[in-house]
């Protein structure tokens, strides 16, 4: 991480109505997350993932929930731009449940 | 005990052998190998990843097209009009903001964005950086019309063209401390004579400037060809006061001409 100051823009961001979905904690907590990437672009603490050129993306642990955040990093402009802002229920069920299944041990055993 | 494999995992992306299940009729129960198991539900964990990673393909696709669109409709509105994408440029950067802002805001890449103010503006051979301070030192009527600093030591010789009114003398003492000859014209009838005097190789003219008719303006395409002269028409264009001239402006692929005649000749 470098100890440069990145500007959040979120002009052409879509689901930012997610974040007014959240209680208020919960949008506290999401809105935190964005603001943060000023910072630090690439937050371990949110798991960023690399999705390819300049997209990363970033997973906010909400009450019942996770939040996704997609967003470009531009390190020669300093700018972060978000892209979307969006729930994760439906693979965060199914992670659930498949994790569930991986611990699955057979009666008997 | 019958056994038999289940037809709703035996696919092509995870195949199943005979003896990989049983089915016991009896007691209706279903078993399956350990391994075979495991690799079900890393199989499915593997979908559920590639789907995600669809549907943020997606969104990203998705949002580049929307910028991709603003990006068109910025375009699109300074191609309108050459005098609507000079101001609109004008205005982003005597706001305080470079060119590299006016890039990021609209998402217009900077090379286009230089390309557009070399073109619309037909100043293909200032410099960007100086270029950005002229433009932004461009004002409204009745003050002046760059401010201090915009004149720039590569023209020797310039010739500034304003209506009467406006305050000229901080622009021409800022190309006269630049290094550069300066002569002033309030009337387009004027220009030629001017013209031939001083042999400018940079001809500032503001475009409400009176009597600044056919003649006069195929005069200064005829000398920009000529002399390699560099032109930059600005103003208001509501303020044209020339009839012949405005209808020139308005006419797009007049003033591109004249652009694009600014570019090939400058130097």
């Amino acid at each position: 991480m470098d100890n440069k100051r990145y500007e959040v823009r979120q002009g052409f961001a879509e689901g930012l109505e997610v974040l007014g979905s959240l209680a208020e904690k919960d949008r506290e907590k999401a809105e935190e997350a964005i603001a943060g990437l000023a910072k630090d672009p690439w937050p371990k603490r949110f798991g960023a993932k690399p999705l390819g050129g300049e997209t990363v993306k970033i997973t906010v642990p909400v009450e019942d929930d996770e939040i996704t955040v997609l967003y470009d990093v531009n390190v020669y402009e300093s700018s972060v731009e978000i892209i979307q802002i969006k729930r994760r229920a439906a693979f965060k069920k199914a992670g659930d449940w498949l994790a569930g299944l991986m611990r699955f041990e057979p009666k008997g055993k | 005990m019958t056994t038999k494999a289940s037809p709703l995992v035996a696919t092509k992306a995870f195949p199943l052998e005979k003896s990989d299940i049983q089915y016991n009729p009896t007691s209706e129960e279903v078993s399956i190998k350990r391994e075979k198991f495991d690799a079900f539900v890393k199989y499915v964990q593997e979908l559920q990843e590639k789907l995600e990673a669809a549907e943020d393909a997606r969104d990203v696709a998705q949002y580049r097209a929307r910028k991709e669109g603003k990006t068109a409709d910025v375009l699109q509105a300074l191609a309108e009009d050459v005098f609507q994408g000079t101001a609109a440029i004008r205005g982003w950067l005597a706001s305080g903001n470079s060119l590299q802002e006016l890039s990021t805001r609209t998402g217009i890449p900077y090379a286009t964005c230089h390309r557009i103010v070399n073109e619309r503006l037909g100043t293909p051979n200032v410099e960007i950086g100086h270029l950005q301070k002229m433009i932004a030192g461009i004002s409204r009527r009745g003050r002046a019309f760059f401010a201090k600093g915009a004149a720039h030591p590569r023209f020797k010789r310039v010739l500034i063209g304003l209506p009467e009114g406006f305050e000229e003398q901080d622009l021409v003492s800022s190309w006269e401390t630049a290094g550069s000859e300066v002569s002033t014209v309030h009337a387009g009838v004027d220009i030629a004579e001017k013209i031939k005097d001083l042999h400018p190789n940079l001809i500032l003219l503001d475009v409400s400037m009176p009597n600044l008719e056919k003649g006069g303006l195929e005069r200064l395409q005829d000398f920009a060809k000529e002399k390699k002269s560099t032109i930059i028409l600005t103003g208001e264009m509501g303020l044209a006061n020339s009839a012949l001239l405005q209808g020139s402006l308005e006419r797009k692929t007049k003033i591109e001409e004249l652009a694009s005649e600014g570019e090939s000749v400058g130097g």
